[in-house]
């Protein structure tokens, strides 16, 4: 189901890989094409999101989604969720809008996925 | 050499970079950083140099015309600012320091002015707000004092309204002395260099000495300043005279100048300066009115037959546009002036009770004080307070941070923008609506710079910006050359045109070496 999850966020054209980390920032699964260190981007990441969760939270701006890393090469999208994150890298020609959207529903279905017992 | 290590390490860095590339932007923050630590002449000095090299640099004819007003060069301060504003009009900053200037000379009626521009641009900028108080409070106490020479009234003194909108005309002679009469003058003669003021405080009070009127003055005030005592009431046709409608609308009592532009055609309906002058004032009200509907009425989108609808009955309706250029006969336009005042005293009532009765100042501000459930309406318009330390452009950049950020606020649904230097200071800021001190508080640089980690490990080579998405809101955060750009919006706004706003500044900003 994690995995089916995942593969239909890949199909989207410029999506490079996807992993889910969990809140103390271990993988969980990682669907990567591109040669990354997951250990060192679940670490990462979870660090970003956690020191921007806490900047968001000083301007009292709510519960972060998610973060958006945008390089000259593509993008990191760091989706913040209940149980942990999940961890999008796109090249630069990825429709950042149609992901956007499909992140969500994607973000929607792992919550409820950890929420099984 | 003793002194130089004793100089501030903010200087130090910038004559650093001024000496590595003296035809660098850098001079005028260099030159800003000398004025913040009261070395005036060093600040004076380094603009002028640079200025001599870049002449359009308007950020650093700010930093010169700040520098000059705290040497107290009042005059070379206010033609450095007004260059400032030749370029950019709406430049709130630029137009409160002028006015603070033009307060300190006592010329009240330009501080109001400037006072009133920026009001209408940022009409809740509340240095602007506090300035337009005093002036008003010292324009009330010198026309207090005009009236009652013998009991000058306090600062503090409320004035009933009715009695600044139907004043009594004093005949006798004016006490206060020559040189308040001066610096009155000085004011006056900014505006109409033409016509002495002192000549006209004399024809309206009665000092026959020194007047000369106006041709086109003199019949309608001719024997009228000659009587001693003073009328009854003070809305007497005998006092109807350009000069005193000309006094009224420098005080910004338009309604009594009106009546008195009316009166002097009653008894002159060929009175051609009276007629030209009623007609420009009833058009600017009717634009007034205009604006004061579409605000009133644009937030709830109301059709135009409701507006209609709901508009004062026939007879009470306000003149229109046309009928007024036209020139009506003078009974039709006097006709026109007192249902147009009804219409807008009705609508000012409505808006509130205490408005009617409020001190002169507050009638003074009505015009720009919207009342709170019209102020969504004007944040449609670009509003910029800036920090006394920002505005200056980065080394290299064409444009100055400010100007940046004004093209960042213009964009629908951007609510902040902060621009902080790399030793923390906020160079330029925008915000509408509450401050946003907390951009800058909470490391965003942090957050940048673990993004910037994480875009290396994936193969990126420069991470253009991060956006933090939040259910309430999106945060933009950028590195621009040595300053980070914090940019909040609200959850609607369109993402990827701040985001090609953002690369743009971030482009602007990066030395050319490093991008």
């Amino acid at each position: 189901m994690l995995e089916q999850i995942l593969q239909e966020l890949s199909r989207i054209e410029g999506v490079l890989g996807n992993v889910v980390v969990s809140k103390d920032g271990l993988v969980i699964t990682s669907q990567l094409n591109s040669p990354v260190d997951v250990d060192i981007l679940a670490a990462w990441s979870v660090s970003a999101l956690n020191l921007a969760q806490r900047y968001v939270g000083e301007l009292d701006g709510g519960y972060l989604l998610r973060c958006l890393i945008e390089t000259q090469e593509g993008t990191i999208l760091l989706s913040n969720m209940k149980t942990g994150s999940l961890i999008t890298i796109t090249s630069a020609q990825v429709n950042l809008g149609l992901l956007r959207l499909k992140l969500e529903d994607a973000v929607k279905a792992l919550e409820k996925l950890s929420e099984l017992p | 050499m003793a002194n130089e290590s004793l100089l501030p390490p903010e200087i130090e860095e910038y004559s650093r970079r001024l000496a590595r590339d003296p035809h660098s932007l850098v001079f005028a923050q260099l030159a800003d950083a000398y004025r913040r630590h009261n070395m005036l002449d060093e600040a004076v000095e380094t603009c002028l140099q640079g200025l001599h090299i870049h002449p359009d640099y308007v950020s650093a004819r700010l930093v010169l015309g700040r520098a000059y007003r705290q040497k107290n060069m009042f005059a070379e301060a206010k033609a450095e600012l007004l260059k400032v504003l030749e370029v950019n009009p709406d430049h709130v900053l630029v137009r409160n320091l002028l006015a603070e200037i033009y307060l300190e000379e006592s010329e009240y009626v330009q501080a109001k002015e400037e006072y009133e521009k920026v009001l209408s641009i940022d009409p809740e900028n509340a240095t602007a707000r506090e300035g337009l108080a005093e002036v008003n409070t010292r324009l009330a106490t010198l026309a207090a004092e005009r009236k009652s020479p013998e009991k000058a009234v306090p600062e503090t003194r409320e004035i009933p309204s009715e009695s600044v909108k139907e004043p009594e005309i004093p005949t006798y002679t004016p006490s206060f002395s020559l040189e308040d009469l001066s610096s009155l003058e000085r004011e006056k003669e900014r505006f109409h260099p033409s016509i002495s003021f002192r000549e006209e405080v004399e024809k309206v009070f009665g000092e026959k000495e020194l007047v000369t009127e106006k041709p086109e003055e003199k019949e309608m005030a001719t024997g009228k300043a000659e009587e001693t005592s003073p009328p009854s009431d003070s809305t007497s046709p005998e006092f109807a005279t350009l000069t005193l409608a000309e006094i009224y609308l420098k005080q910004g009592l338009h309604q009594e100048a009106i009546q008195i532009y009316r009166r002097i055609l009653k008894e002159d309906p060929n009175n051609s300066v009276a007629r030209a002058k009623l007609e420009e004032l009833l058009s600017q009200q009717v634009s007034e009115e205009e604006k004061l509907v579409e605000s009133t009425f644009a937030e709830e989108e109301v059709p135009e037959e409701k507006i209609v609808t709901e508009a004062p009955p026939q007879e009470e309706a306000p003149y229109s546009k046309e009928e007024i250029v036209t020139g009506a006969p003078p009974s039709e336009a006097e006709e026109s002036v007192d249902r147009l005042r009804r219409w807008l005293e009705r609508l000012r009532t409505e808006e509130s009770e205490e408005k009617v009765v409020s001190p002169p100042e507050t009638i003074l501000e009505e015009k720009i004080v919207m009342p709170k459930e019209e102020a969504p309406s004007l944040e449609k318009e670009v509003v910029i307070p800036v920090r006394e330390e920002t505005f200056i452009g980065a080394e290299g950049a064409e444009a100055s941070l400010l100007e940046m950020v004004r093209k960042l606020a213009s964009i629908q649904g951007v609510r902040a923008t902060v621009i902080i230097g790399k030793d923390g200071e906020v160079k330029a800021q925008f915000f509408r609506g509450e401050g946003v001190s907390g951009l800058k508080e909470g490391n965003p640089g942090e957050i940048l710079r673990l993004a910037e980690q994480l875009g290396k490990l994936v193969g990126g080579k420069e991470v253009k910006y991060t956006l933090l998405e939040t259910s309430q809101e999106k945060i933009f955060l950028s590195s621009a050359g040595e300053d980070l750009m914090v940019v909040l919006t609200g959850p609607d706004v369109r993402l990827g045109w701040v985001r090609l706003e953002i690369c743009r500044i971030k482009e602007l900003l990066t030395p050319k070496g490093k991008s």
